[in-house]
């Protein structure tokens, strides 16, 4: 497969909010406002992309050899948490300006499914360690577009009429079942 | 009559607690996997039993785990169990475990277990903290078949449940004719649409009984100036 | 042998978090952002991490 086959169906065809349904919860709370989204989705991608890149490395040079593949998921839970820590440290220390767009974000990512998700999947599609880089920046690029896209709608429709009983999240989930149509037309793409 | 008003309490729990519909919890397994009452089913049991024993074992060792490291803690062991269950579900039943692919290993992460142990199993006894997790499990697995019981008779018009160990079918219903199916509910946009329809019913159920409460009270009220 | 192994490495992976935490906890927050608050208001999550520790925030 080449790999703007992957980039593109991680990022648009096989999109990871409407089409795998993960990380929905940021998807929900903090696409209301426009920069909010832009921070949480900066933070996703370089999560993810860092999370996956150690756990490629250390399923296939340390839980391989030595025959224990099945505590993958132990080991790159772990790995995701303490790599937000990490990471967090860092911009702590480094960049104030971006700790300040990004540094609420961070500590949520932990438990966002869709890190889990991606570093599952490059394991479980055998990807190779280039396919696994673009595979890593393109399926958080697809998350990013939806929350961008989505902060844009739902400013829309914050002043929109809605039924009382639909306000809030109940409508978020219509209008993402009217974009997965929407989506829907990427399958042809590839 | 004491019977009947515990009956009640437990069915308006399940409706206004509901961790999916109410406090939207685990909401992506729910929209991934409830495509047939199959995958519900089998969801649902492994979630209710990952979730009763990390309750159990969480509440075992919460006195003994220091403050500082307790969230890690908390992740392996719900890590072990639910590596454990996969595994024994890839054993038993392959073809449950096919369907629910990748969702298996995504209940680690799953708001509903860790917030769970962090919120109930740390401060509570063993007992306890399993009846919640068994509870609450159940009450995860009520709002999977709510959804998944829409999505199979409006997407495929039959009901049907088959043996997850042999894959023999148990019953099959047929209650929408052919060619009356419709198909947008086996895809994504019925999943969302599905839960958005539900979620709005709770709140809706929410908001009734809320304001019955205000009004009884208003009425007391009234009712006690009136006696002054 | 494996078993050694494979509590080897959980026990290292532990061990890189709580060092990842303990350095992140003495970094102290830079200036100007020590009251970060998301916009949690039109989210209905009411159970969201985030939100409690605004709310612990804002009582204290």
């Amino acid at each position: 497969m080449n790999l703007l086959t992957i980039f593109l169906s991680g990022m648009l065809i096989n999109n990871i909010i409407l089409s795998k349904f993960l990380g929905i919860c940021p998807f929900m709370g903090v696409s209301t406002k426009l920069s909010s989204a832009v921070g949480m989705g900066l933070a996703v991608i370089f999560v993810i992309f860092g999370a996956s890149v150690f756990s490629w490395v250390l399923y296939y040079y340390a839980l391989v050899p030595l025959g224990l593949e099945y505590m993958k998921l132990i080991c790159f839970i772990l790995l995701i948490a303490s790599f937000v820590q990490f990471v967090e440290m860092f911009v702590k220390k480094t960049s104030p300006s971006l700790y300040k767009s990004l540094g609420i974000y961070l500590p949520l990512i932990t438990t966002n499914c869709a890190v889990l998700y991606v570093t599952l999947d490059n394991i479980t599609q055998k990807y190779n360690f280039v396919e696994t880089i673009v595979n890593s920046i393109g399926v958080p690029a697809g998350f990013m577009l939806m929350l961008v896209i989505f902060a844009t709608i739902r400013e829309r429709l914050d002043s929109a009429d809605v039924p009382e009983a639909f306000k809030g999240n109940p409508i978020a989930l219509v209008v993402a079942a009217i974009m997965a149509i929407a989506f829907t037309a990427f399958a042809g793409l590839v | 009559m004491s019977e009947k008003k515990v009956k009640r309490s437990f069915a308006s729990e399940m409706i206004l607690n509901n961790p999916v519909f109410g406090l939207y919890l685990g909401i992506c397994s729910s929209l991934a996997i409830t495509t047939t009452i199959n995958n519900a089913i089998g969801m649902g049991v492994a979630v209710i039993v990952v979730l009763v024993l990390s309750n159990i074992v969480v509440s075992l060792l919460a006195p003994i785990t220091p403050d500082e490291i307790h969230i890690p803690v908390y992740i392996v062991i719900i890590a072990s169990l639910v590596t454990i269950v996969g595994m024994l579900m890839q054993a038993f039943t392959p073809q449950l475990f096919s369907a629910l692919g990748a969702f298996i290993d995504l209940i680690v992460v799953n708001c509903i277990i860790l917030g769970r142990a962090e919120a109930y199993a740390s401060k509570n006894g063993v007992l306890a903290s399993a009846r919640d997790g068994l509870m609450m499990g159940l009450s995860y697995t009520f709002s999977l078949l709510a959804m998944a019981f829409i999505r199979q008779l409006l997407g495929t018009g039959t009901l049907s449940l088959s043996n997850p160990m042999t894959n023999a079918e148990l019953f099959s219903l047929r209650l929408i004719p052919e060619g009356f199916e419709i198909e947008i509910f086996k895809q994504q946009t019925g999943a969302f649409l599905t839960f958005a329809v539900l979620a709005a019913a709770v709140t809706a159920y929410k908001n009734a009984t809320d304001k019955k409460a205000a009004e009884k009270e208003k009425a007391a009220k009234v009712a006690a100036k009136e006696a002054q | 042998m494996k078993i050694i192994y494979a509590i080897g490495i959980v026990v290292v992976l532990i061990g890189i978090y709580v060092l990842g935490l303990t350095l992140n906890k003495n970094t102290p927050v830079p200036e100007g952002c020590e009251n970060l608050k998301p916009e949690c208001d039109s989210c209905g999550i009411q159970t969201c991490i985030v939100r409690n520790q605004n709310k612990n925030k804002g009582e204290e």
